[in-house]
């Protein structure tokens, strides 16, 4: 099974990791988009960051091919002022 | 006209033009040193510090600019890969009555234009330093704040949390947010240039004939910086700079007297007397840039950079000091004007040469308009 990320970077700069605790299996950055195999049984990292120099537009997509109950379809969709750092991280394990 | 006066009149002619190279070309002449005080001031006299980075932030740099009688200037940014970016900036000199920049000719850049090209690399690979458990946790309070506030799962961000949340989110979201490490990015910036300078001079005292010549100087300058913030707020950064540049300097003016024809009256007529001397600069710069107070879109930052001339031995300190209206929730600036003050000193460093602080300190009032060209790219 394989997750598809695409990052759009506008005014900003936006890194996704996906990782197994400390080992990183996937790193992207602005204006990217890629995919990772994945399997089933494994709890994964999903990690976002953003970093704007001016006023910004980031969004992160992701979707699992096939479908997965385990990761449904993500879309982080936002509008940042200059100067800011956001990001998050959460855990999913593929049925 | 008899022999007698042909001698004393080439006699004169050869004093006169020995005493004028002498002073072009004297030991004791502050020329050269003038020079390089006013690379300096040129270098770091701008609205924006010394600029080791283009562009930081939207509210204290400027894309574009126009103004008769000082410059006008375009600069064009974008993302040339997903760790590079790079950009296109064209400044030209504009003379006191223009009303227009042409930085390009048929023949090519007009003189007193400078293209540069700059491309940057970014290194930045930030990560969560937290336990599967940790992160599970986190998850719960995350979905809670997801659900209360209807947002779909899984796409809060931090900030928003500690923004919006309640008081035990905002903790949990600043807390969490402090665990990631390599935050903020380093960068390598590079930047290559050349300006067309253009000059009228004079090397015959005898016939004054002017020449005009135009002359293609490089310049390279490579900055090694590194971004720091504090909690979700990204506060400035350091840098550290060198810079290759050439540039040629016009001879001191000379004001002749010279008859009209074989009337009894006289006029003047100002040029400079021998060729432009090229001058080779290499300058180390360190900059620092910091937010010192931001609070309800208010902002004071300071920029103090220093500057050592490697060939001149010379120093400069500059802090800028920029008091910023602030921005709107999309980043506008509130009056579109942001205004600061500038104080600087420039010294020689070698011994005896150290200039008292009334003869080195500079002190500027900075008032600029950011235009927002750029965020549109």
């Amino acid at each position: 099974m394989i997750l598809r990320v695409k990052t759009t970077a506008e005014g900003c700069h936006v890194t996704v990791n996906i990782r197994i605790q400390n080992q990183t299996l996937l790193s992207i950055a602005d204006n990217s988009e890629t995919g990772v195999n994945l399997f089933p049984g494994i709890t994964y990292r999903f990690e976002w960051f953003v970093f704007t120099a001016r006023e910004a537009h980031a969004r992160i997509q992701a979707l699992m091919e096939p479908d997965n109950p385990g990761f449904p379809p993500l879309d982080i969709d936002k509008h940042y002022p200059a100067g800011v750092q956001d990001g998050n991280v959460f855990l999913f394990t593929l049925i | 006209m008899n022999l007698r006066l042909w001698v004393l009149i080439i006699v004169y002619i050869n004093f006169y033009k020995g005493t004028a190279q002498s002073i072009l070309k004297g030991p004791n002449s502050t020329f050269a040193e003038n020079a390089a005080n006013n690379n300096l001031r040129s270098k770091l006299s701008v609205p924006f510090g010394a600029g080791s980075l283009p562009n930081m932030f939207s509210n204290v740099s400027v894309s574009s600019f126009f103004k008769e009688g000082v410059n006008g200037k375009i600069e064009l940014q974008g993302k040339l890969g997903s760790r590079f970016s790079g950009g296109l900036t064209i400044d030209q000199k504009i003379g006191k009555s223009t009303k227009a920049a042409i930085p390009l000719a048929l023949s090519g850049i007009s003189p007193g234009t400078t293209v540069r090209l700059n491309i940057q690399k970014r290194f930045w690979q930030p990560s969560f330093n937290l336990s599967d458990n940790q992160i599970a946790d986190l998850n719960k309070v995350t979905n809670a704040y997801e659900k209360r506030k209807g947002i779909p799962v899984n796409t809060a961000g931090l900030r928003e949390i500690s923004l919006d949340g309640t008081e035990e989110e905002k903790t949990l979201a600043f807390d969490v947010f402090n665990t990631v490490s390599f935050k903020e990015p380093w960068i390598i910036n590079a930047e290559i240039g050349f300006t067309k300078t253009s000059f009228l001079y004079a090397t015959d005292s005898f016939t004054l004939d002017e020449n005009e010549d135009a002359f293609i100087s490089p310049a390279f300058t490579v900055s090694l910086i590194k971004a720091f913030g504090k909690g979700f707020r990204v506060a400035g950064y350091a840098a550290l700079s060198y810079m290759y540049s050439e540039n040629y300097i016009a001879a001191e003016e000379l004001t002749f007297t010279i008859p009209f024809g074989t009337s009894t009256n006289f006029y003047t007529s100002t040029l400079s007397f021998g060729l432009p001397r090229r001058q080779v600069i290499h300058n180390v710069t360190g900059e620092f840039r910091y937010n010192i107070l931001a609070r309800n879109n208010r902002t004071i930052a300071i920029s103090p950079s220093g500057t050592f001339a490697v060939n001149s031995k010379k120093l400069s300190v500059f802090v800028p000091v920029y008091f910023i209206s602030g921005s709107d929730d999309k980043g506008k600036l509130i009056d579109g004007l942001q205004g600061g003050v500038r104080f600087g000193y420039i010294t020689s460093t070698q011994a005896g040469k150290v200039s008292s602080f009334s003869n080195g300190f500079i002190a500027q009032l900075i008032i600029s308009q950011p235009l927002d060209i750029l965020s549109k790219l």
